[in-house]
């Protein structure tokens, strides 16, 4: 046994882990943030509705504000329901 | 009672009958005895004391007589007189002659005499005035009376001057042209350096003597001021033609001040402006522009304060400081290109462009009394300079910032690094690509976060505050991030280790950090088989982090991660940092002494082979060969089918540290990553162009495309090049962000 391994620093990148690449509702990369925010990562999280469609959790929260979604996935227009962990 | 009868008695004055009158021959015998005092005046030979009582009375009987018109008549003749004889006497031609042959003999053939030439004059003047101070003693009722209220009437001082002057421009100024000639040689002389101890007779000729008598303004000014501008003259050719920059400044500074002492000691105030201006003319002006070519350069090299204060002072005195401001950026901005340019040199680019800045600031504040002009010209020329070459000096400098900032930095106290940091600071602000700067910072900053290489956390922080404070929040926004990563990270760990998963095998030491990875660079990731034991550990942190964090995904970044290895040599066991690739085929050469490279691209699951060459190559480098390239033994035998180089393990390394860091040749080896820079924007500088030509214009309606162009560079943080914002124009253009007018191409429209 010549080497032996005694310390490991490892480095492990998170990303958001949807379907997508982009919010279907404000067309940016989940990486980055919606179009309210200016930095990405935690202070801009996505959301995970039910029907498996991902938005940035601003852009589907306002749209469930607005008159014209009725709470639907602007998507499939399924029911809205956040995923439950 | 007798007294009142008796009437007063009357004194009565009457009038002479017969007037009295003065003797004939009264004036005749008075002017006897004052000619005789005359006389004695004149001749100090018989000088017997004089009763200046009796001759004052004398003097003021013939005034009250009303023969005060005579007696001046008869007083003007006697001095007259007087001077002509002395005039002949004293200054025969010979005396002038020699007066003259030493004015016109060459300035060089004469050695300095005991008394000045012209002082044979000298001592008629000194001599006269002393004996006119008697004679006015004596006539003095006469120049009170008669010469003070007659207004056509000189004094006698006056009269005495008129009449000194006569015989000195008697016969065609036969006595003052020689006085004259050597009057100017001994300015000459003391302008060659000939200096004579004692010059109180040169201010005595000047200001006792050719003052009053009028000779100064008429006679010698002129004349003085043409020979000053010929020895200047020549001076100055004398220089032009060979001689160096410094000799020059140094006489110039030396011939002002020994002018002003001339001015001071022997020349009228009047004299002083007119002298300066053939002085600046003659020497200055037509001089220094050629001198300035002879070597301004290396006395900006060399700071030779002394030199450039002189030609700062130079410049200023003959108002024509604007020479001297382009030749001086222009100096900055080719040394500073030099410097930038230099590729063999490229390590020490930013200590050099450091020590050029130093030099500039010390210049501008000792040499040229910080004179605003030099300092805004320096900046414009070193920020040109500096941009030449883009990105390397950007590259340069955060790595710069990354060897202040490293562990091996930690024996410089802080205070140190901090004004450390304010230099490069300095160089920052001259940067026009501040993009690509924040990239290779960034990119060293997760170098040292990353493999624990950060000397101090507070240092760290103090860097990105001041970038924060250069260039605002959303520039340092990935970097704050980046540090707030690193304590999460530490949190998570922590609560790893506290978690049930983590006990299952304590060797080796393990650390996790996890990053979020829109902050980061992005490192090209690739597929690593790590060792069976921290597999198992890294599989256990992934299934807490996905509990922890539900719709979260984890990819692991071999190449940020790093190891550290006990290895086994022939002279003892050294303490290996390496990176998680290095160390994971180091750790194959625990089965076998040699691998080809196939094999180890089997073994290690590495698929891009120039990375496994690369990880090799960082292994096999000649400051620490741990592994050792075998070309195939046949290579050259077999022609173009060459044999796969084999790595072996070295076991002999021969090094006396115990310690060894592969992990910086393997970081430094890295190819440079994809860097906004260039005359190519790149994707990410066309974005910022395109957001910032959309804000300006939503902002402000229409703008012309000038303005457009000049506000640009106030908007983003790197300078964009011009035929980057046209391209970018003609593409929001076509995508109808923004319009054309109709009547004038140059104007933009904003389209909501």
């Amino acid at each position: 046994m010549r080497c032996r391994i005694t310390r490991a620093r490892l480095v492990a990148a998170w990303t958001w882990n949807a379907n997508d690449d982009l919010c279907g509702i404000c067309r940016l990369p989940f990486d980055g943030t919606c179009n309210a925010c200016k930095t990405p990562g935690d202070d801009c999280p996505l959301a995970l509705g039910e029907c498996r469609h991902a938005f940035h959790l601003h852009c589907i929260l306002k749209w469930l504000s607005s008159e014209t979604s009725r709470n639907h996935c602007p998507l499939c227009r399924q029911e809205w329901q956040f995923q439950q962990r | 009672m007798e007294s009142n009868q008796r009437a007063p008695k009357k004194l009565i004055i009457r009038p002479l009958r017969r007037e009295p009158k003065l003797p004939q021959e009264f004036y005749q015998e008075s002017w006897t005895h004052l000619a005789r005092a005359l006389d004695q005046v004149f001749s100090p030979s018989s000088r017997r004391p004089l009763s200046y009582e009796e001759h004052y009375r004398r003097v003021e009987d013939l005034c009250l007589h009303h023969l005060a018109k005579q007696l001046y008549a008869d007083l003007q003749r006697e001095v007259d007189g007087y001077l002509e004889r002395v005039f002949r006497e004293q200054l025969s031609d010979p005396v002038l002659a020699a007066m003259l042959h030493v004015a016109q003999g060459s300035a060089q053939a004469v050695e300095p005499t005991e008394r000045p030439a012209f002082a044979p004059v000298l001592d008629v003047w000194r001599a006269f005035c002393e004996r006119f101070r008697d004679i006015q003693a004596i006539f003095l009722y006469l120049d009170r009376t008669y010469a003070a209220e007659s207004p056509q009437v000189p004094s006698l001082w006056e009269m005495a001057l008129e009449l000194f002057a006569k015989h000195m421009l008697a016969e065609q100024q036969r006595v003052l042209l020689p006085t004259l000639g050597a009057v100017l040689l001994e300015i000459e002389l003391d302008r060659k350096g000939k200096q004579r101890g004692d010059c109180s007779d040169l201010r005595a000729i000047l200001r006792e003597m050719f003052a009053p008598l009028g000779f100064y303004r008429t006679h010698f000014e002129p004349l003085f001021f043409q020979q000053t501008r010929a020895f200047y003259v020549a001076k100055g050719t004398e220089f032009v033609t060979q001689g160096t920059l410094s000799d020059y400044l140094a006489y110039f500074e030396h011939s002002t001040q020994a002018e002003a002492e001339r001015c001071r000691l022997h020349l009228e105030p009047s004299t002083e402006k007119p002298l300066f201006a053939i002085l600046h003319d003659v020497l200055g002006r037509h001089c220094v522009s050629v001198m300035m070519d002879r070597g301004l350069e290396s006395l900006l090299d060399a700071v030779s304060l002394t030199d450039l204060r002189r030609l700062y002072v130079l410049l200023r005195s003959i108002d024509e400081l604007w020479r001297l401001v382009p030749r001086y950026s222009d100096y900055i901005r080719v040394r500073g290109t030099q410097i930038v340019n230099d590729r063999a040199r490229d390590h020490e680019m930013i200590e050099r462009l450091l020590a050029l800045l130093d030099r500039a600031e010390q210049t501008e504040r000792e040499a040229f009394q910080a004179d605003v002009r030099f300092h805004n010209a320096a900046q414009t020329a070193f920020e040109a300079a500096l941009n030449t070459r883009q990105p390397t000096p950007a590259e340069r400098l955060a790595r710069s910032f990354h060897d202040l900032l490293r562990v091996s930095s930690t024996s410089i106290p802080e205070p140190d690094i901090r004004r450390k940091i304010g230099k490069l600071l300095e160089l920052f602000r001259y940067l026009s690509g501040k993009d690509s700067f924040l990239a290779f910072y960034k990119k060293y900053l997760a170098q040292r976060l990353l493999f624990d290489l950060t000397a101090s956390t507070a240092c760290e922080q103090y860097v990105v505050e001041l970038l924060r404070a250069e260039c605002g929040a959303v520039y340092v926004n990935h970097l704050v991030n980046m540090l707030k990563d690193m304590d999460l990270s530490q949190d998570l760990l922590q609560e790893y280790r506290m978690g049930p998963g983590s006990g299952s095998s304590r060797l080796p030491s393990f650390t996790c950090k996890v990053i979020t990875q829109a902050y980061w660079n992005s490192s090209e990731s690739f597929l690593l088989q790590v060792p069976p034991g921290l597999e198992s550990q890294q599989r256990s942190f992934h299934r807490f982090y996905h509990a922890r964090f539900s719709g979260r995904r984890l990819i692991w970044e071999p190449s940020l991660s790093s190891a550290e290895l006990r290895v086994q040599f022939a002279n003892g066991e050294k303490v290996l940092h390496v990176t998680l690739s290095q160390a994971v085929v180091l750790l194959l050469f625990n089965e076998r002494d040699a691998w080809t490279l196939a094999e180890l691209q089997q073994q290690t699951g590495i698929a891009d082979s120039a990375e496994l060459e690369r990880i090799l190559d960082s292994l096999s480098s000649s400051q620490c060969p741990v592994l050792i390239r075998e070309r195939g033994a046949e290579a050259a035998s077999s022609g173009p089918v060459t044999a796969p180089a084999r790595y072996r393990f070295n076991a002999d390394l021969q090094t006396s540290r115990r310690r060894l860091r592969l992990l910086d040749i393997a970081l430094l080896e890295r190819p440079p990553e994809q860097v906004p820079s260039g005359p190519v924007a790149s994707p990410d500088r066309q974005h910022q162009i395109d957001a910032a030509i959309v804000r300006l214009l939503k902002k402000q309606k229409s703008l012309s495309h000038a303005d457009l162009v000049q506000q640009l560079g106030a908007e983003l943080c790197f300078g964009p090049s011009v035929s980057d914002v046209k391209q970018r124009v003609e593409s929001l253009l076509q995508r109808e962000y923004i319009g054309r007018d109709e009547r004038d191409p140059n104007l933009y429209h904003y389209v909501s």
